[in-house]
């Protein structure tokens, strides 16, 4: 390994690694807006809406993230509308994301025992208003520490839009090894970019998770 | 519909991609009893090496495990085709996502059920063989089965090494004919129908296996490792 | 009551969990055929004693022999194990296994007897218990009592010197817990030597030989249940009764 070679081309890494950070940003934001859509509709009993998010979650989570942004990607190309790269990335990782957080989401408001709405619909609250203001602030410790585990695995995943051809920090080292060689030292630097990102992530979710369980 | 004209190279891709997830799913349950037993080791240096092996697997993107595999593995004097270079990175990846499941499910066997058998005079040994581990597996099973649903979806990354697995071969499809959406919707529908297979045949052998009868949570194509500890927290918060 | 050596033996035990120290000194014997029973207060020391008496935990000071058995002793507390039986609050029973399979499990890895005989013997336990046709269900499909009764089948299987109930109906719905006492009263009749840890003071003052009231970590007060519970001593006791017995 000549990690000699690898310092000489990390400012490369670092663009890389901006716009694995950007797309992960932006991907996070996006899922988590439509994975709180999805879950609202998916529990919100409104009949055709329901069904919907249903069928939503079950497609995405059972079909690889790849081929989502193979669909996002070429297929917007081929029905004639050309999306610039990062922008299809964004589309299709909060799309596949938003599937899982949806879930994820669903399972925090679910987790709210009946009582809460009973209690609130005899106060005058009208359905929306107790979903608002009472069920959904309550969620917040349950979904935390799974959700933040489904942050880790989504900026893992931007790694995958290397395959559409985007600029992330996977495609930059790739593209060093292609010039310079020393794909072992290339991908061990790449591998600690990562995961000074997600360990202290990682970190967090256990402490959240012992905190969440009674001693 | 040009793409039924592909269907052989489809139902030949998908068998490759059912054929290395059993193989890693295999490699993955090996390492990650391994990395469990490790991780409660009385020794040292195997806690470090298992948790070294569990961290740094468990915070890099699988891709990248994929090409150190193929493209790194061969600088260290091992080479693997991308069959082989496959099977060992999913193996290796979800092996450390298991070692925190199985350990997760040792610790979710009440200490009261060590005591009972330590009472009727068990030795430890029996005790783990016949009081822990079948509760511990029960317990766990809807989480490996949720990691080989992800060991079946992570096969599309390797289409990244050129391996003719389901996707790879979509887009060679594609390339050739140029019929996007029939080629690709056809590919999403065979991924559903392996996963879904998958989790309903898992789900009927922990009906069967299990006794009492295990039914897995309904309503989704999956079993969910975050759910179901969703669920485990919830239990505890209404108690 | 016999007048033999007492069975148990307990000569200045402490135990402490982390700064709290549970038990100040506890001196206490027991005899063999003698049922005693445990009141208290939670956080008393109760469950702690019956823990120490039967291997589960060990005392930080003090002597403790039980079975002629030197529990204090880390490298001999291990012969217990098998000798004793002990029914939790929270049955333990072993949900993988039935009825017939918690009851087998110790005869067939500990007394290594061949199946058709632990089976045999498994039944006749579990009809003791009144419960011989339930003998292949899962604990989850029994009530908490039947449970309970399941668990008192497993330990009296290995045919234990001593039998020990921790709470042993704290769990159950007040119509359940009836059945599971009345299989310790029938145990009781038989001579069997029990310590028994309860919140049930009509049991205390029915089936006890000796009644022990313990009070933050000491014996406070004990004697025969006509003496104990009609004419208490200490204020403590006093106060303690007079709450328990009011509900």
């Amino acid at each position: 390994m000549n990690f000699i070679v690898v310092l000489a081309s990390f400012p490369q890494l670092l663009e890389g690694l901006l716009i694995t950070l950007a797309l992960s940003a932006a991907s996070i934001v996006g899922s988590t807006l439509l994975g709180l859509l999805a879950a609202t509709l998916r529990v919100s009993r409104v009949p055709i809406g329901s069904q919907i998010a249903r069928i939503y979650v079950e497609v995405f989570r059972g079909s690889p993230l790849l081929i989502t942004l193979l669909f996002v990607y070429f297929g917007s190309a081929y029905a004639g509308y050309h999306m610039n790269i990062f922008a299809a990335a964004v589309v299709g990782i909060s799309v596949y994301q938003g599937a899982y957080i949806a879930e994820i989401i669903r399972a925090g408001i679910e987790s709210v025992p009946p009582g809460q709405w009973e209690a609130s619909k005899i106060l005058g609250l009208s359905n929306s208003q107790t979903f608002v203001s009472v069920v959904l602030p309550q969620t917040g410790k349950i979904v935390l520490p799974p959700l933040i585990g489904q942050y880790i695995a989504l900026i893992k995943d931007t790694s995958i839009a290397f395959v559409i051809g985007l600029a992330e920090l996977v495609r930059q080292g790739q593209a060093i090894i292609d010039r310079v060689g020393q794909p072992l030292a290339v991908y061990v630097t790449i591998a600690a970019l990562y995961f000074i990102i997600c360990y202290p992530l990682s970190r967090w979710v256990r402490g959240l998770e012992k905190r969440s369980q009674p001693a | 519909m040009a793409v039924l004209g592909y269907l052989g190279d489809i139902s030949e891709a998908a068998l490759l991609v059912l054929k290395i997830t059993v193989l890693a799913f295999l490699l993955a349950v090996v390492l990650g009893l391994a990395a469990a037993v490790g991780r409660n080791s009385r020794f040292r240096i195997l806690r470090f090496g298992a948790g070294v092996y569990v961290e740094v697997i468990r915070n890099t993107p699988v891709l990248l495990q994929i090409f150190v595999a193929y493209f790194a593995l061969p600088n260290l004097g091992l080479n693997l085709n991308a069959f082989e270079a496959g099977v060992l990175a999913l193996g290796v990846n979800v092996g450390a996502y298991l070692a925190e499941v199985f350990r997760a499910g040792i610790s979710s066997v009440p200490k009261g059920q060590v005591e009972a058998a330590a009472i009727l005079g068990l030795r430890s040994l029996d005790i783990s063989i016949f009081v822990v581990f079948p509760q511990a597996l029960r317990n766990v099973y809807p989480a490996v089965v949720n990691y080989l649903v992800q060991i079946l979806l992570g096969t599309s990354l390797l289409s990244a090494i050129a391996l003719p697995e389901l996707t790879g071969t979509a887009t060679t499809i594609n390339s050739r004919t140029l019929i996007f959406l029939p080629v690709f919707t056809v590919t999403v529908l065979v991924y559903l129908l392996l996963s879904n297979v998958l989790a309903a045949l898992a789900g009927i052998i922990g009906r069967v296996a299990f006794k009492p009868a295990l039914v897995l949570p309904r309503g989704s194509v999956l079993s969910r490792m975050r759910l179901l500890k969703v669920n485990a927290v919830r239990g505890e918060v209404n108690k | 009551m016999s007048n033999l050596e007492p069975i148990i033996k307990l000569a200045g035990v402490t135990k402490s969990f982390g700064a709290v120290q549970v038990l100040k000194g506890i001196d206490l014997h027991v005899s063999e055929g003698e049922v005693l029973v445990v009141i208290g207060a939670s956080g008393s020391g109760k469950s702690t004693v019956l823990r120490i008496m039967s291997g589960l935990e060990t005392a930080d000071s003090g002597q403790v022999w039980v079975n002629s058995v030197p529990l204090h002793d880390p490298r001999r507390a291990r012969e217990i194990r098998g000798h004793v039986g002990m029914v939790f609050q929270q049955f333990n029973l072993f949900p993988h296994l039935t009825a017939l399979g918690n009851v087998t499990l110790a005869l067939l890895k500990v007394r290594k007897l061949s199946a058709e005989v632990a089976k045999k013997k498994a039944l006749a336990v579990l009809d003791r218990v009144g419960l011989a046709e339930k003998a292949g269900n899962y604990p989850s499909q029994l009530s908490g009592g039947q449970q309970q009764r399941v668990a008192i089948a497993r330990a009296l299987a290995v045919e234990p010197t001593i039998m020990f109930f921790d709470e042993a109906t704290s769990a159950l719905d007040p119509e359940l817990v009836g059945e599971v006492t009345s299989v310790m009263r029938s145990l009781a009749d038989e001579g069997m030597t029990m310590v028994v840890v309860t919140h049930e003071m009509s049991f205390a003052r029915k089936t006890a030989d000796r009644v022990v009231f313990m009070d933050q970590g000491i014996i406070a007060e004990q004697g025969p249940p006509e003496q104990l519970f009609v004419r208490p001593q200490n204020d403590r006791t006093k106060q303690f009764l007079q709450r328990v017995l009011e509900v």
